[in-house]
């Protein structure tokens, strides 16, 4: 499995808070790297906070639409608590589980 | 044919329904005068709705005037102080000396729409690290509670009106040293909650009979009016405002909203509005600082709460 490492800091800033810029890094960059089989890695590093709006767009829509096995396509790394804490709840959030959209 | 509105005496967002059916009464007059005769107190929910209600009449070709600025010095200072005439389009001279406003509050800021600020996360930023600027520099999330609440509540707001409201609005911001709270307000002069629905293409508008059940609606956790994107995904999961009033209710603060002729607060929505319908949807948020701690841990707690996850999926190797 290839990797994709995505510098969060350099593609949606210290502070993440808009739903948009999630989705357009989902559609431009995340889900091609998925689909051709890689293993993305969000680096967090220097990333203060991102907001649920931001992290539901774009981890929210990942698992509402590959379905949980596409966890093991995804690391989060150098994450503080207080991203870890959105993402987490992007992932575990039940109505992004409830329906996976066939790919 | 002119008509006059007086303004409640003390408008407080616990009493603004006072403020809002003075004011939201339709009219067929060309000319309103606000009077200000009586005002002694107005809090930055009740300076957001005027001005909300003011450009929605002001757009319908509705001439506005305002009378007996010059009894009421101290409120008028204060709301001159916050740049309420500023964006009323009216400047006149200040007698007293601008002071600081770091800590204490942050002036009203015009967003969305042509005219409007849309950064919303520099904004954010902004009001923030005015109101809070000794946690502002902080990483550490158990040191940045309440500056981390404010950045969150205020970004996803302002998020709310540029995303449904498809109009502009203000937001604006306190803080009271004494009672040792926050308060954030925001509105809109938009399509309501119950039009953004309807305009969004939701399949739930059909459901809506009137503007009360929006409100409840949207206060559901998971529900959202943007759920059509080109690309099949949401931008958001409808969570904002729901969250919005579980934290302000944690702290131990206060919740409203208004949009149409229904308000809610106290955990209730009632058509109080009948026939005076404020047009768009206005937020207030009051939160008690030191009931904030660890903010993401707070946030991620009532998610959990409110029964949005799923916790025994296992996230064991996605983090490192």
């Amino acid at each position: 499995m290839n990797e994709v490492k995505l510098e969060m800091i350099e593609c949606v800033g210290s502070f993440c808070s808009n739903g948009e810029t999630g989705l357009n890094l989902l559609v431009d960059v995340v889900k091609p790297a998925i689909e051709k089989e890689n293993r993305v890695i969000f680096d967090f590093t220097g990333v203060r906070s991102v907001n649920s709006s931001f992290s539901n767009a774009l981890f929210g829509n990942i698992i509402k639409r590959y379905g949980r096995g596409v966890l093991k396509q995804i690391t989060v790394s150098n994450a503080n608590t207080y991203v870890q804490n959105e993402v987490k709840a992007a992932f575990l959030m039940k109505s992004n589980l409830q329906e996976t959209v066939p790919v | 044919m002119s008509e006059t509105r007086k303004l409640p005496a003390k408008i407080w967002d616990w009493n603004i329904e006072d403020l809002l059916k003075a004011l939201c009464h339709p009219t067929t007059s060309r000319e309103i005068h606000i009077d200000f005769s009586t005002l002694e107190l107005c809090s930055i929910s009740g300076m957001i709705a005027i001005l909300c209600r003011l450009k929605d009449i002001h757009r319908r070709g509705v001439k506005i005037f305002f009378s007996n600025l010059e009894n009421r010095s101290d409120v008028i200072a204060y709301m001159q102080r916050m740049d309420f005439f500023k964006q009323c389009g009216i400047e006149f001279p200040e007698e007293q000396i601008r002071h600081e406003s770091r800590q204490r509050f942050v002036e009203i800021s015009e967003i969305g729409g042509a005219g409007g600020r849309t950064d919303e996360g520099n904004l954010a930023i902004e009001i923030a690290n005015c109101l809070v600027p000794d946690q502002k520099d902080s990483c550490e999330p158990s040191e940045t509670g309440l500056w981390d609440l404010v950045h969150y509540s205020i970004s996803e707001l302002i998020l709310n009106v540029i995303q449904h409201s498809d109009s502009s609005g203000y937001v604006g911001a306190q803080f009271f040293p004494q009672k040792n709270w926050v308060e954030i307000a925001i509105a809109d002069v938009g399509v309501g909650i119950r039009g953004s629905f309807a305009r969004k293409g939701s399949p739930l508008a059909d459901k809506l009979t009137d503007d009360c059940s929006a409100i409840d609606l949207a206060l559901k956790p998971g529900i959202t009016c943007t759920t059509h994107h080109p690309y099949g995904e949401s931008p958001n999961a409808g969570v904002g405002l729901t969250l919005m009033r579980e934290v302000a209710l944690a702290s131990g603060g206060r919740f409203s909203l208004v949009s149409g002729d229904g308000i809610h607060e106290s955990g209730q929505t009632i058509p109080k509005l009948i026939g005076k319908e404020f047009c768009g949807t206005f937020v207030n948020l009051v939160v008690y600082k030191n009931r904030i701690t660890n903010f993401s841990d707070q946030l991620y707690a009532i998610k959990g709460d409110l029964g949005m996850l799923r916790k025994e999926i296992d996230l064991g190797d996605v983090f490192r």
